[in-house]
């Protein structure tokens, strides 16, 4: 596994987990499996360090929560984007980009 | 960004008041999380005990990961302090009766700050209300050398004064001229005593105040010898006589028992002119113009003060040159006797200083505040005490993992709850002693709200606030490491010397300051029996007074009024006269305490008169009864006789002050002297009364002289005095119904004893003394339960040492001994300490006393002679129960 995680800034984290949201509701235990999965591999976030970033997203009022059952009928609580949550992604995926050009740019110039 | 706000505020509401669903859910939320893991893992092929190891290891710690979330619901710093103060509230009821004696104590210290805040407020720091920009308003003084070579001043002036100043219009934006006098309201049975202020029109509009309803009274209603009978109503009258309703304006009220005025406005809220004693109703100020012929124009007539508003731009010390220059043009009183004029702000009092009020009540906040402060001394010793007894808790938290910061704010929590307990309360005894100091000491002050207002309640929690900053952290400073972990071993050492020292330093300064606070209540005290035991050269306490007045009927020629009146006055007299219980009675124009005017004189033959202290000499018009009736003796000559009140010849009796500056080394008996000014008669000095004080008890008495009533230059207010046989109290109804008979239709009759009119000048002292031994008291108290409670945590530390002794066979008193001897020890230096304090204080505290020295040595001796028997009680309780320790069941509990 490779721990890429222990080295993600806070407000990463909280991008990577609306973006995970941003296709279907989830629980704790799925953002993360999400993430790996699209990263394929390469993104592993220490599972415990999920949670305080969801509590801190729905206090933030950009993801909501939601007690359901899973597959394997076991109770979890599951988080859904908000509209406002969609819209924050939107805009931290743009400042993202721009900040990845802007630093890619200044490593490009030696 | 707001609806980021909101849902922030709602979540973390719903973190804190379900704090148990919310951390259950939590719990839930985790486990589930590991179940998942787990049984991924199991399809994996993992079994199923190391799956679930896996999965936590995974995960990362539950209780790590729940105190992460916690952190993020960012209500953790909240939640912390709010167990902190549940935790402090178990642990205070735990101990009910240290609780309670902590928020007693904090509630009488702040509480009494408060109170006191809320006295200066309003006597210093506030001022007369509705004064437009009062630091460019002052009012006039006149000061000049006497013949000791002090200078005396004074703030009373004739309306001569007055036309000056308002032609100084280089310095002063405008002027005016007031009075307040005693005067009634209504006639009959339903009348009442009321203040009068008589003013100027430019009063008003000098002081920038506007109506509450209607107008105040202009120029014209003003005018010297055409004045109108307007009058302006003060809020309270206004409120608690006609309902405060608008129909006022325009209705007729009756003054001084007949005089009819009509209401053209209302004063706002609050507003009592210059000064702070409440005024009922203003009336215009030149209706006193018609009384003496020469009202407006004399220098002789001093019953005014005058105020001014500075031109902008104008210093006080530009404008005072200013005016005294003119002044010194123009007044006959310049020659060989320079009279300076200052403008001085309002606040001041008549001699321009601040009034003894204010300057006792100073005094007092320092005291309260001392107060404040040995209270917390004595509260932060005894938490230190109770800390030691809790060692071992705050070790064991420590070794949970406690900061130490962690642990200073769990002891600041408490000494916050507990201020906050003692604050709560303290507003209740702040609005409890506020209402004793107005009522008792204070009442002729407008207060114009409760005593608990805005900002007194500022104050107070300011004052809470800090105290339990101080009464938390103090005890908290002084924990730290090492003690703890010595207490881990369960070694009942005492605490290191620094802090042994400190308690010592706390004890002496409680002492110190609680024999200071009562050496002060003792010399208040004594002042305010020196005041009563003065020979004022009346007996005050024998006779009872009341003022009559003849109002005019409208339409009545004046002569036939003034026969009217003299048949009414004297009917009155002999009435009272003949009632038993009376001994004696009789009429007087000009009573000691209740109004006696000045009034220059010159003796033919001489340039100058030497200048005396206190200004011109009173002047009053008495009849022959008055000295027998008042108590003031005939030193030489006689009194006046019959033939003095009808007869044509003008005499007068001096007092023996009088004469021995007027007419030292001859007998001034035949010798005469002209009241006021030619043309006026020479009188021929009949007698030589005693000296007798006319105003103040603060005067050098003796600046009088008497003429027979019907010889008085001007008119006035006559009194009826008389001497009841036994208790004057008791003869107040009988003299009110011989009056009643005599005319019915009389006005409020508003009979007082002598002694009563004295009063307003003795409140100070008893206002300084009432408060120094409440606080004094106070003091003791806390000081003595310190030391009872110290020296119980003292005996109980040592019960280990004492059991050891004990069981070797030592006697209990040797081994308490060390104890007792410490803290009869550091009493008596406490109480010397005190003693020293008080002294140097002394020359500050003077000014404030009435003939007592600050150094006392009857209030000193019996001070310090009761704190020490104090301390020996509270010292001895503690050893007796020292002598009661059963040496082996103590061993046996370490």
């Amino acid at each position: 596994m490779t721990d890429a995680s222990l080295d993600l800034p806070q407000g990463t984290l909280d991008l990577l987990i609306l973006k995970a949201l941003s296709l279907a509701p989830l629980h704790g235990w799925g953002v993360s499996a999400r993430i790996r999965q699209i990263s394929r591999d390469k993104l592993d976030i220490q599972q415990g360090s999920m949670y305080p970033s969801l509590h801190r997203l729905e206090r933030r009022g950009w993801i909501r929560a939601k007690w359901g059952v899973t597959e394997n009928n076991r109770r979890a609580k599951y988080y859904e984007l908000t509209k406002r949550g969609r819209e924050q992604l939107e805009t931290e995926s743009d400042a993202w980009a721009q900040l990845v050009a802007a630093v890619g740019l200044v490593l490009k110039t030696s | 960004m707001l609806r980021d706000l909101f849902s922030d505020i709602r979540f973390r509401l719903r973190a804190i008041f379900r704090r148990g669903a919310v951390e259950r859910e939590l719990g839930d939320e985790l486990r589930g999380h590991i179940d998942i893991e787990t049984g991924r893992l199991i399809r994996e092929g993992v079994p199923a005990a190391e799956a679930q190891r896996r999965a936590k290891l995974a995960l990362g710690g539950i209780e790590q990961v729940k105190e992460a979330t916690r952190d993020a619901r960012g209500t953790a710093a909240f939640e912390a302090l709010v167990q902190d103060v549940v935790h402090a509230i178990r642990g205070l009821r735990r101990e009910p009766a240290f609780t309670a004696f902590i928020i007693v104590t904090l509630a009488l210290g702040i509480g009494a700050n408060a109170a006191m805040f809320g006295v200066i407020d309003r006597l210093l720091l506030r001022g007369a209300e509705h004064v437009r920009d009062s630091r460019q308003v002052m009012r006039l003084y006149a000061t000049h050398r006497v013949r000791s070579g002090l200078m005396e001043t004074s703030s009373d002036f004739g309306y001569i004064t007055y036309s000056v100043a308002r032609a100084e219009t280089d310095a002063f934006a405008d002027a005016a001229a007031y009075q307040v006098v005693d005067a009634t309201i209504g006639s009959g049975a339903s009348s009442q005593a009321i203040r009068e202020g008589q003013a100027t029109a430019s009063f008003f509009p000098l002081l920038g105040v506007q109506p509450e309803i209607g107008r105040f009274f202009s120029a014209d209603e003003d005018r010297l010898l055409g004045a109108q009978h307007v009058a302006v109503l003060g809020y309270g009258v206004w409120q608690r006589l006609f309902g405060g309703s608008e129909g006022v304006v325009g209705t007729s009220i009756q003054l001084n028992g007949g005089e009819s005025f009509v209401v053209v406005g209302v004063a706002p809220k609050g507003f009592t002119g210059a000064e702070l004693a409440t005024v009922d109703v203003w009336t215009p100020l030149s209706l006193l113009s018609t009384q003496m012929a020469d009202w407006a124009t004399s220098w002789s007539w001093t019953n005014l003060s005058v105020i001014t508003r500075l031109k902008p731009g104008v210093t006080p010390a530009q404008a005072s040159s200013a005016l005294a220059a003119t002044y010194a043009r123009v007044s006959p009183h310049g020659s060989g006797d320079p009279v300076q004029l200052t403008a001085r702000p309002i606040s001041y009092n008549e001699h321009g200083s601040e009034p003894v009020e204010a300057r006792v009540a100073i005094w007092l906040v320092a005291v309260v505040a001392v107060v404040l402060l040995v209270a917390c001394a004595n509260i932060i010793s005894l938490q230190l005490a109770r800390l030691m007894r809790r060692r071992r808790e705050m070790a064991v938290r420590v070794a949970l993992g406690a900061r130490r910061g962690r642990l200073t704010r769990l002891l600041l929590t408490e000494g916050m709850v507990l201020a906050a307990g003692g604050g709560v309360a303290a507003l209740g005894v702040a609005y409890v002693l506020g209402e004793f100091l107005r009522r008792s000491l204070l009442a002729q002050i407008e207060w114009n709200g409760p005593p608990v207002n805005a900002r007194v309640l500022l104050v107070t929690l300011g004052v809470a606030l800090a105290t339990g900053a101080a009464v938390g952290l103090m005890p908290a400073l002084s924990v730290d490491a090492a003690d703890l972990a010595s207490a881990l071993k369960s070694d009942a050492r005492t605490g290191s010397s620094t802090r042994s020292h400190a308690r010592t330093a706390l004890m002496l300064a409680q002492t110190g300051f609680s024999v200071v606070l009562l050496i002060g209540a003792g010399l208040f005290i004594r002042s305010v029996r020196n005041v009563y035991a003065l020979d004022l050269g009346v007996q005050a306490d024998r006779v009872i007074a009341v003022a009559l007045t003849v109002p005019p009927t409208p339409g009545e020629p004046s002569d036939v009024r003034a026969q009217r009146r003299s048949r009414f006055l004297t009917a009155a007299v002999t009435r009272v006269r003949q009632l038993p219980g009376i001994d004696d009675a009789t009429l007087a124009n000009g009573l000691p305490f209740r109004g006696v005017s000045g009034i220059g004189i010159q003796i033919p033959g001489r340039d100058s008169l030497p200048a005396l202290r206190g200004g011109v000499p009173r002047i009053q018009g008495v009849e022959s009864h008055y000295f027998a009736t008042v108590g003031t003796r005939i030193l030489r000559g006689r009194p006046f006789t019959s033939i003095d009140a009808t007869g044509s010849e003008h005499v007068a009796i001096v007092s023996d002050r009088l004469a021995r500056a007027y007419w030292p080394n001859e007998d001034p008996l035949g010798k005469c002297f002209v009241i006021g000014g030619p043309p006026n008669p020479c009188a021929r000095i009949v007698g030589v009364a005693e000296n007798t004080y006319t105003r103040t008890i603060n005067e050098e008495p003796g600046l009088e002289f008497f003429v027979p009533i019907t010889q008085m230059p001007f008119g006035g207010m006559m009194t009826l005095v008389a001497r009841p046989r036994g208790e004057p109290v008791t003869m107040i109804g009988p003299v009110r119904h011989a009056l009643l008979d005599v005319d019915s239709t009389l006005a409020h009759l508003n009979i007082t004893t002598l002694e009563d009119a004295l009063d307003p000048q003795v409140r100070p002292w008893k206002l300084g003394a009432a408060v120094f031994a409440l606080m004094g008291g106070l003091a003791v108290l806390v000081a003595t339960a310190g030391l009872y409670s110290l020296l119980s945590y003292m005996v109980t530390q040592r019960s280990r040492e004492i059991s050891v002794r004990m069981a070797l066979g030592a006697d209990w008193m040797r081994v308490v001994g060390m104890t007792v001897r410490w803290s009869v020890m550091v009493c008596a230096a406490g109480t010397a300490i005190g003693v020293v304090l008080a002294l140097l204080a002394g020359p500050y505290l003077a000014p404030l006393l009435f003939r007592t020295s600050p150094r006392d040595p009857v209030v000193f001796v019996s001070v310090a002679a009761v704190l020490l028997i104090v301390s020996v009680i509270a010292t001895i309780a503690p050893a007796y129960r020292a002598q009661r320790i059963d040496p082996m069941a103590t061993l046996r509990a370490e």
